[in-house]
C-alpha cells in the first residue's frame, strides 16, 4: 500500500521498548481503522506500526481509588455496552452509542482516538466534560495529564515518541448529556459536538458545570467561557442566550468542505445550549 | 512479509503478508475467497465486513498482520453441507438482495450482532446495521429478511 | 384502475412474488462480479489521471515507469491511433478537458508495480482556463472545452438542442391574467453503485478478444473493445458478470476501462485486469447532468395553464453522447398538466467538470424538482389551493400532452391522489403546517408526475429473445438486457413462465453474452420489462406453439387445436388423463428434428415526434406516480428528518411486487439523497468528496417510514400491460420533499442537492 513496516509488540514493556528504540519513527496501532486510511495518503510511509493489540493488560473497566478507570485498549464497543459507565459515565456512554458505527466501534479504541486528536473526536468532549486525565507510560515512568493539557492541535498532542497512552480515567459522572451534529445518522464525521455536565445548588443555579465540544476548533475545547456565563447563575432564557453569546468567543471554527463558517458560528451555541439543558433533566 | 497463522471457516491457514496489507487483500487475493469484497476501502460502506473472533470487523481497515492468531468467518464459511444458513434463506425470501455487492456484508454483521442480541426489535436491527450502506434496497427488506430470521430462530427455541 | 391485488387475471406465475433467481448466489457470495475474476498470466492495469481540470500535455516520460520492476506495458496517447474513442470520449488524451482525463496507462504483475509505475511516469503539463459552469461556459469569448469540433456551437453541444412548440405562447403571455418566472438549479449527483468499474480482457491465440464486465450495455462494451483494439464486432466478445448496481451509470468509465484494458492486454498478449478505485470511480465516471432550469409560466384567475416557456440547459461536463436525454427532458418539462401553449428549448453545454451521464430518471428529477414546486408558486400567485390547482390542469385520458400527443390510454392519477391524499391526511396537515412558528417545524409536500416508457422517441426501442428449449425439458433464454440488480432475471424467468407455460425452475436466463444473443440496446429507460421483455414474451408463444405442434401431430395425432399445455402437461382437449408431461414432448421434438429454439425481435411501436415543427408524440404510453413525503425540520440547525414518505406508482401491471417495492424502496432512498445529503463538493472543477466517507448517501439510520401504494391500470403497451418502475421509483420524491420544505418553511428551495448547512444558511444567511 503505502510502504511501512509492522512489528506486534507481545506485552507493554516491549512495546514501550520498541517505541524507546525506534525514536520518532514507530507508529503505535491498537484497533488501526483510523491509521490505516492515513496511511492510504502516505503519511505512514517507512513508518514502522508497532501493534499494540495484544496487550489484554490495557484493556477494561474498573473503578479504582474513586475513579472510574478505561483501559486504553477498551473498544468504544465495550465502552457502548457498559453498564458502569452508562451509570458511571453517562455523557461517555451516550457518545459511544453513536460513535462512527456498530462495526468500526468493534475495533475502534478509546486510546486510539485520543491519540488521534483529530478535531472532530467524539470521545474527547466527553471525557473534556469528565476532567478527564490520560495516563501515559514510556520506558521513562509514568506520568498523568489533564486531556485539557494533552491536546495542542489538528492531531498534535503532549504525546512524545516513546510514550503510549495506558488508560484515562475521571471521576464519576451520573448525568450530562452529549450532543452531535453530522451529515447523516451513522458513519457520520462530526459536523459540531457539545457534552455538558451541568450540577444545579439547593437554589436551582448551576454550581459548577463543564462544557465541551468538538469539531469547532483546532482540536478538542473547553468552552471555559461558556462555562462562567452560567456559573452561579440560574439556568434562564437570559442566562442561556449568554452563555451562547460566550460559546462564540470560545470556538474557532474554520471555513470547510463539510460546513461554512458561518454555519459552525451560529450552530454551536445551539448545540452547547441543547447540550447543557440535556444535562439538566 | 509477516508470517501469520489464523483461522479462516474453521480451517488452519498459513499466509505471509505485507506489513501493509489488510485482511480483505489476504482474504480475496491469496485466498480466493471473494464472497467479501471491496468497495469503498476507507472502511465506510461495509461490503467488507466478516467476522473476527465473534465480532463484525470492516476487512478493508484491519491489519491482516493484525489477525495473527484469530479466527476469521467469511460468507463462504456460512453454509452447511451446500445448504444456505437460514440467515441466507432470510435474505431471499424478504428480497433483500437486489445488485447483491452489499449482502455479504449486512449478512455478516447481522450474524455477529445477534451471536450476542439474539431477540433484538426492528429499531435495533435498523442500529445494528448502521454501519452498513446499501444503494439498492433503502434497507428496508434486509431489516425484514433479518427480522424474520430472528422469529425464526426463536420460534424454533 | 385498481390496487395491486384487488383484479385476478388468472396468470399462473405474474403479479405474485418469487424469489429472485440470482439472490441465492449473492446472498453465498457465489456471484462473480468482474474484480472477483483471476486468471493465469493476469497483469493489473491502472491510468494516470491529470491533476488539471483543463490541460495541455506538453512532455510525458515513461523512461522510469518502464523500468520499475513489474511493469509489463505502459501506453500513453501517443500510442493511439486516433485522438477520441468510440462515443467521443478518451481511453488517453493530451488534451485535458477535465480531471478525469487519462494521460497513461500501465500494465503491471501485480498491483503494487501498478501503482508503483503510475507514479513514476513525468508529465509536463500546460495548464488552461477551465470553464466550470454553465454560465462561464456561455460568456462571449469563453475558452473552448471542445476547440475545433464541428458538432460544437461555442460550448453549446448542437445534438443536445432540442425544442418544443405548441401554439403561441407570446400571445398567451399578453393576454393571461399572471405571468410568473422563475429559475432553478440542480448538482452533480453521483451513482455509488458498490460495484465500481471493472473489467478482465483476455486475448486469445488467434486473435479474438474477450471482455468480462459488468456494465449496462454489453454491446456498447464490445464497441469499445473493438475500437480500441482495431478488431471488428464478430471477433471481439464482451461477456457480462453480475452487476453491482448501474443506475445508468455503468456505461462510459465502464466502456473506457474496458478499452483500456483491452488494449493492453492485445499489446502484451496476456489477460488484463482493470478495477477502478472509489476514487477513480467517483471521479471519473458520468454524473447525474446538473441543470438550469429556466420557466416563464402563464396562468388566468380561474386557475387554468395557460403558456409554458422554459430554456432548460443541461451541464454537459467535458464529453456526452446523450443526446437522447434532451429528447425526454424536452417532453417532461412541462409536467403532466394541460398546457396549450408551450415553448421548450433544451441544450447542452461543454464545461471543464465531471461528464455528465444517464442517471436514474434522465433528466426527470430536475425538471419534476422544478415544475412541481413552480406550480405551487404559481397557485400561490392567483391565490388558489396548489394541490386544486394541479388537480384542475391535469391531463386526462384523451386530453393532448403538453408535446402535441393525444393521451390515448388511462390516466389514474385523480384516484391516485385521492387515496394518497385519505392515507395521508394530505390536505388538512398542509394547511396546519403552513403557519408554525416553532423551532421543529412540520412539513407535509407532494409531487405528480409522468414517465415516458421506454425510450419512445429518444431512440429505436428494440430487443431480442433467443430461447432454446432442451431435450431435458429445461430451457435457456438468453436477452440482451442486463441484470443489474433490478430483478430483470426473475421477472424474465416469470414472463417467459407465463408465455411458454413452463415452470419457472426450468427456466435459466442467462446473463448477457454479446456471442450468444442480438444487440438490444441499453440497460436503462426502465425499459426492460415494459418493452424489452415483450421479446421474452413473444419467444415463449412462438415456442409454445412449436411445442404444441409436436406433442399434437407426432405424439396424440390430433389436431393442433386439440391441444393445449397445463400445468407441465400437454394435454388432449377433452379427453381426460391423455396427458404427456412437459419433459417428454420436449425430449420427442429434439430427436424428431423439432426447432429447439427461435429468436423474438421486438420492435416498440413506432413514435413521431416531429423534429422540425417541435411536436408529436414522445413515448408509446405512460407511468403515473404521487408521492407525498412528511418531514420535520429543526430551524436552528437545518437538520431534516424525513418521517415518512407515502409512494404511489401506476404501475401497469405488476409483474412481482416484492421487487417492485424494493425498487421504490430503494429509490426513495435516492431521491432523499437527491434532496438532502449527496454533495460532491465541486471546487474549481476538482471533486473533493471523493469516497463514501465524504459523498453522503442515506444510511439506514437516515430511512423515512415508508408505505408503498401500488395501482394497476389498463393499459395494453407495456409486456402483459406493466409499465416502468425503476425510475419513477425515484424520480419524484426529491421533489414532494422539497414542497414538504417549503410547506414547513415558508421558502422557495432553488437548488438541490441541499444538507442541513446549506438548509440552515438559506434560513438564516
Amino acid at each position: 500500500m503505502n510502504g511501512f513496516d509492522y512489528i506486534s509488540a507481545k506485552d507493554l514493556l516491549d512495546a514501550l521498548t520498541i517505541l524507546d528504540r525506534e525514536a520518532g519513527n514507530a507508529c503505535p496501532v491498537a484497533g488501526a481503522t483510523n491509521v490505516v486510511v492515513k496511511a492510504q495518503s502516505g503519511r505512514l510511509k517507512d513508518k514502522l506500526l508497532v501493534s499494540i493489540d495484544g496487550l489484554n493488560e490495557l484493556r477494561g473497566i474498573r473503578e479504582e481509588g474513586g475513579f472510574v478507570c478505561i483501559g486504553a485498549l477498551t473498544t468504544l464497543a465495550e465502552i457502548a455496552k457498559s453498564e458502569l459507565l452508562k451509570e458511571k459515565a453517562y455523557v461517555l456512554w451516550q457518545a459511544a452509542q453513536v460513535f462512527a458505527d456498530p462495526v468500526i466501534r468493534n475495533r475502534a479504541t478509546i486510546g486510539g482516538n485520543i491519540a488521534d486528536a483529530s478535531p472532530t473526536s467524539d470521545t474527547a468532549p466527553p471525557l473534556l466534560a469528565l476532567n478527564a486525565e490520560v495516563v501515559i507510560q514510556s520506558l521513562r515512568g509514568e506520568r498523568t495529564l489533564l486531556l485539557d493539557d494533552f491536546f495542542f492541535n489538528v492531531c498534535k498532542t503532549a504525546l512524545e515518541d516513546d510514550e503510549l497512552i495506558t488508560s484515562v480515567r475521571f471521576r464519576p459522572c451520573e448525568t450530562g448529556a452529549f450532543v452531535k451534529l453530522g451529515l447523516r445518522n451513522a458513519m457520520a464525521k462530526t459536523l459540531i459536538s457539545a457534552a455538558a455536565i451541568v450540577h444545579l445548588d439547593d437554589e436551582g443555579k448551576v454550581a459548577n458545570c463543564t462544557i465541551a465540544m468538538g469539531s469547532v476548533a483546532p482540536r478538542p475545547i473547553r468552552a471555559r467561557h461558556a462555562e462562567q456565563a452560567i456559573i452561579g447563575k440560574a439556568l434562564t432564557e437570559e442566562t442561556l442566550t449568554q452563555m451562547k453569546e460566550a460559546v462564540l468567543i470560545d470556538i474557532d471554527p474554520i471555513e470547510s468542505i463539510r460546513a461554512s463558517k458561518f454555519y459552525r458560528m451560529n450552530v454551536a451555541c445551539t448545540i452547547a445550549e441543547r447540550a447543557v439543558r440535556g444535562a439538566i433533566v | 512479509m509477516i508470517t501469520i497463522h489464523l483461522t479462516i471457516n474453521g480451517e488452519p491457514v498459513t499466509a505471509e503478508v505485507r506489513p501493509d496489507e489488510m485482511l480483505v487483500s489476504l482474504i480475496r487475493r491469496r485466498l480466493g475467497l471473494t464472497g467479501t469484497k471491496e468497495s469503498c476501502c476507507v472502511g465506510e460502506c461495509g461490503a467488507c465486513t466478516v467476522i473476527l473472533n465473534g465480532k463484525a470487523v470492516k476487512s478493508c481497515v484491519m491489519l491482516a498482520a493484525q489477525c495473527d492468531g484469530k479466527e476469521v468467518v467469511t460468507i463462504e464459511g456460512l453454509q452447511l453441507n451446500g445448504e444456505l444458513h437460514p440467515l441466507q434463506r432470510c435474505f431471499v425470501e424478504a428480497n433483500a438482495v437486489q445488485c447483491g455487492f452489499c449482502t455479504p456484508g449486512f449478512i455478516m454483521t447481522a450474524l455477529a450482532y445477534l451471536s450476542e442480541h439474539p431477540n433484538p426489535t426492528r429499531d435495533e436491527i435498523r442500529s445494528a446495521i448502521s454501519g452498513n450502506l446499501c444503494r439498492c434496497t433503502g434497507y428496508e427488506q434486509i431489516i425484514d429478511a433479518i427480522e424474520s430470521y430472528v422469529d425464526q430462530t426463536n420460534a424454533s427455541a | 384502475m385498481s390496487q395491486y391485488g384487488e383484479i385476478e387475471r388468472n396468470f399462473k406465475y405474474l403479479n405474485r412474488n418469487m424469489p429472485r433467481v440470482d439472490a441465492q448466489d449473492k446472498a453465498t457470495g457465489r456471484a462473480c462480479y468482474a474484480a472477483d475474476l483471476s486468471f493465469s498470466d493476469m497483469l493489473f492495469a491502472g491510468a494516470l489521471y491529470s491533476p488539471y481540470a483543463s490541460a495541455k500535455v506538453l512532455h510525458i516520460d515513461t523512461t522510469k515507469a518502464q523500468a520499475v520492476p513489474g511493469v509489463v506495458a505502459v501506453m500513453t496517447y501517443q500510442d493511439l491511433s486516433k485522438p477520441f474513442s468510440w462515443g467521443y470520449y478518451c481511453y488517453m488524451t493530451d488534451r485535458i478537458r477535465y480531471e478525469g482525463d487519462a494521460v497513461a496507462i500501465i500494465a503491471a504483475e501485480d498491483e503494487q508495480a501498478l501503482k508503483a509505475g503510475l507514479a513514476a511516469i513525468e508529465v509536463e503539463y500546460e495548464q488552461l482556463t477551465p470553464v466550470l459552469t454553465i454560465e462561464e461556459a456561455l460568456a462571449p469569448g469563453a475558452p473552448l472545452v471542445h476547440e475545433g469540433n464541428p458538432d460544437c456551437e461555442g460550448n453549446i453541444w448542437k445534438h443536445a438542442t432540442a425544442f418544443v412548440r405548441k401554439g403561441d405562447v407570446d400571445e398567451a403571455f399578453a393576454k393571461c391574467d399572471r405571468v410568473i418566472e422563475r429559475t432553478y438549479t440542480t448538482g452533480n449527483v453521483e451513482h455509488a453503485y458498490f460495484e465500481t468499474e471493472a473489467a478482465v480482457a483476455v486475448p486469445d491465440k488467434n486473435g479474438r478478444m474477450t471482455v468480462y464486465t459488468g456494465c449496462a450495455n454489453p454491446f456498447f462494451g464490445r464497441r469499445w473493445a473493438a475500437d480500441a483494439c482495431g478488431l471488428p464486432r464478430s471477433k471481439t466478445r464482451l461477456v457480462q458478470t453480475t452487476v453491482g448496481g448501474s443506475f445508468g451509470g455503468k456505461e462510459e468509465l465502464a466502456g473506457l476501462v474496458t478499452g483500456r484494458a483491452a488494449m493492453l492486454a492485445q499489446k502484451t498478449g496476456r489477460p488484463v485486469k482493470y478495477v477502478t478505485s472509489r476514487e477513480e470511480s467517483i471521479r471519473c465516471s458520468t454524473k447525474r447532468h446538473p441543470f438550469r432550469l429556466e420557466y416563464k409560466v402563464g396562468v388566468n384567475l380561474d386557475g387554468t395553464l395557460q403558456a409554458v416557456e422554459c430554456k432548460l440547459i443541461e451541464t454537459c461536463g467535458a464529453y456526452h453522447m446523450h443526446e437522447w436525454m434532451s429528447f425526454r427532458t424536452k417532453i417532461h418539462a412541462a409536467g403532466v398538466y394541460n398546457v396549450p401553449n408551450v415553448k421548450i428549448d433544451v441544450l447542452g453545454v461543454f464545461t471543464n467538470t465531471v461528464t455528465s451521464g444517464a442517471m436514474r430518471g434522465y433528466g426527470s428529477p430536475q425538471s419534476i424538482f422544478a415544475t412541481e414546486q413552480l406550480y405551487e408558486e404559481v397557485a400561490k400567485e392567483i391565490g388558489m389551493d396548489a394541490l386544486t390547482f394541479k388537480k384542475h390542469n391535469l391531463l386526462k385520458q384523451g386530453d393532448t400532452h403538453p408535446c402535441g400527443q393525444v393521451m390515448k390510454n388511462e390516466i389514474i392519477l385523480p384516484e391516485m391522489i385521492d387515496q394518497i391524499c385519505e392515507k395521508t391526511d394530505y390536505t388538512k396537515k398542509h394547511n396546519e403546517y403552513e403557519h408554525q412558528t416553532g423551532t421543529i417545524r412540520k412539513g407535509i409536500g407532494m409531487s405528480i408526475c409522468h414517465r415516458g416508457c421506454g425510450l419512445g422517441g429518444e431512440s429505436p426501442d428494440n430487443s431480442a429473445c433467443l430461447i432454446t428449449v432442451h431435450d431435458d425439458g429445461s430451457v435457456m433464454c438468453n436477452v440482451g438486457l442486463v441484470e443489474v440488480g433490478q430483478g430483470l432475471q426473475t421477472a424474465y424467468t416469470q414472463i417467459l413462465a407465463e408465455a411458454l407455460c413452463v415452470d419457472p425452475a426450468r427456466i435459466t436466463v442467462n446473463r448477457v453474452d454479446t456471442d450468444t444473443v442480438v444487440d438490444s440496446g441499453i440497460t436503462a429507460a426502465s425499459r426492460c420489462t415494459v418493452m424489452g421483455a415483450q421479446s421474452v414474451q413473444m419467444a415463449g408463444e412462438q415456442m409454445k406453439a412449436l411445442l404444441i405442434e409436436t406433442a399434437a401431430k407426432k405424439m396424440f395425432h390430433a389436431p393442433v387445436e386439440m391441444v393445449e399445455l397445463k400445468d407441465g402437461f400437454f394435454q388432449l382437449i377433452g379427453v381426460p388423463n391423455a396427458m404427456i408431461p412437459w419433459q417428454a414432448v420436449c425430449e420427442c421434438h429434439h430427436w424428431t428434428g423439432g426447432q429447439g429454439g427461435l429468436l423474438a425481435w421486438y420492435s416498440a411501436p413506432d413514435v413521431h415526434f416531429d423534429a422540425e415543427k417541435g411536436c408529436g408524440d414522445g413515448f408509446p404510453t405512460y407511468t403515473y406516480s404521487v408521492v407525498v413525503s412528511e418531514i420535520e425540520v429543526d430551524t436552528e440547525t437545518g437538520d431534516v428528518k424525513v418521517c415518512k414518505v407515502t409512494p404511489a406508482h401506476d404501475c401497469g401491471y405488476v409483474i412481482n411486487p416484492q421487487t417492485v417495492t424494493g425498487q421504490i424502496y430503494g429509490g426513495v432512498a435516492m431521491g432523499m439523497g437527491f434532496a438532502l445529503l449527496e454533495d460532491l463538493g465541486m471546487r474549481n472543477g476538482h471533486i473533493m468528496n471523493s469516497n463514501l466517507d465524504k459523498y453522503v448517501i442515506a444510511s439506514s439510520l437516515d430511512m423515512p417510514k415508508i408505505e408503498p401504494l401500488l395501482f394497476e391500470s389498463n393499459d395494453p403497451t407495456g409486456t402483459y400491460g406493466a409499465k416502468s418502475m425503476g425510475e419513477p421509483a425515484t424520480e419524484a420524491i426529491a421533489s414532494s420533499i422539497v414542497n414538504a420544505l417549503r410547506n414547513a418553511l415558508g421558502v422557495e428551495i432553488k437548488h438541490i442537492p441541499l444538507n442541513k448547512v446549506k438548509i440552515f444558511e438559506l434560513l438564516h444567511k
